[in-house]
């Protein structure tokens, strides 16, 4: 490289001169259209569910008085609230690709924190969770609730308890990964 | 969703796309996985365009940040064979397209072999970006990104020089 400015513009050419395929804007769209529907119904899914909770928590704080009404209220105004919460999550998530590249870091950072966070939260404050619920449903009006005794029931929570300590230990080790990833390419940038 | 400013990204930018995803990932399947990737991410960040930087260094920050995303994913999985890019056409000769394929492979797998934070910058430069529009990509000083760039250029010359 003689010419440090003639060989630079020589690269530039060479690397500009790589070629589109025609199709590529068409391609790239119709993911999006399909990412679009998908999240759309993602959304949905997840709006209906809370909704569907909130309904239930309503229905059963009909049928008592007292504490455990007050917490079957809140816990309904809870599930409410969840769906402005999520969807502005995912807002939040989406719009973080268009922060600058070092911001774009440090969020993927501050994810994976939170992620593991809540990971491990998951798996130790889920059969805390349980302990608690199975105590409180010996107590007062909460005993009378339908389900109360049924082996199925029971057998279908411990296995749902099961499946989410698996699901956010393994969730809990992947975003331990990205953390040390993380680290570790930092330590190659110059 | 901004619909104008994610179709205008699309079509006046889709090669830039190509570029960038080229320099990080040598995998033929892998790139067109990273290209789909930037797509959605277009398309999801396009409501934060707010015209504050031009499109071109809008779309070169998602794409970056994609495949920064994607890269750190991939750590763990066996990188791909040398970059080949596949370039010709039906417009071209062989012998213009064995020329100038030899000089740009060889340039796709100089980039692609940088350190990251060197590559981000020579994508840019290679993409005749001004020395503004890389720091409002990165997000770093224009002082930084003047050193990084020297320093890109040293490390491309060094490798293009070898045989």
């Amino acid at each position: 490289m003689t010419d440090d400015g003639e060989e630079w513009a020589r690269l530039q050419a060479a690397w500009r001169a790589q070629p589109t395929p025609d199709d590529a804007p068409a391609r790239y769209r119709a993911r999006a259209a399909r990412e679009r529907r998908s999240a759309v119904a993602e959304a949905a899914l997840e709006s209906t569910l809370a909704l569907a909770c909130a309904a239930a928590f309503a229905w059963w704080a009909g049928d008592m008085a007292g504490v455990e009404r007050a917490i079957l209220i809140i816990l309904a105004l809870g599930a409410i609230a969840s769906v402005p919460v999520a969807l502005v999550l995912r807002r939040g998530l989406w719009q973080a690709y268009g922060d600058t590249m070092a911001g774009h870091v440090a969020f993927l950072r501050r994810r994976a924190r939170l992620g593991l966070w809540f990971a491990r939260f998951g798996y130790l404050g889920g059969p805390l969770g349980a302990a608690v619920g199975a105590a409180l449903a010996g107590l007062g009006d909460f005993a009378a609730l339908p389900g109360q005794g049924s082996g199925v029931l029971t057998a279908l929570l411990v296995a749902g308890l099961g499946a989410g300590c698996w699901w956010s230990m393994r969730k809990a080790r992947g975003f331990q990964r990205s953390l040390a990833e993380l680290q570790a390419a930092d330590a190659h940038d110059p | 969703m901004s619909p104008s400013v994610f179709d205008r990204a699309l079509e006046e930018h889709a090669g830039l796309i190509e570029r960038v995803v080229a320099a990080y990932e040598r995998n033929p399947v892998g790139r067109e996985d990273v290209k789909q990737d930037i797509a959605l991410a277009l398309w999801r960040a396009a409501p934060a365009w707010r015209g504050d930087c031009t499109l071109r260094t809008f779309v070169a920050r998602i794409a970056h940040n994609v495949c920064v995303s994607h890269i750190r994913r991939s750590l763990r999985e066996p990188r791909g064979d040398e970059v080949n890019p596949g370039l010709a056409s039906d417009a071209e000769r062989p012998d213009e397209v064995v020329a100038r394929s030899d000089l740009m492979r060889r340039l796709i797998n100089a980039v692609a072999a940088l350190p990251q934070g060197l590559r981000e910058v020579a994508t840019l430069v290679l993409e005749d970006f001004s020395t503004q529009e890389i720091a409002q990509a990165l997000g770093l000083s224009e002082a930084a990104v003047f050193t990084r760039v020297n320093r890109a250029k040293a490390a491309l010359r060094a490798m293009m020089v070898k045989p």
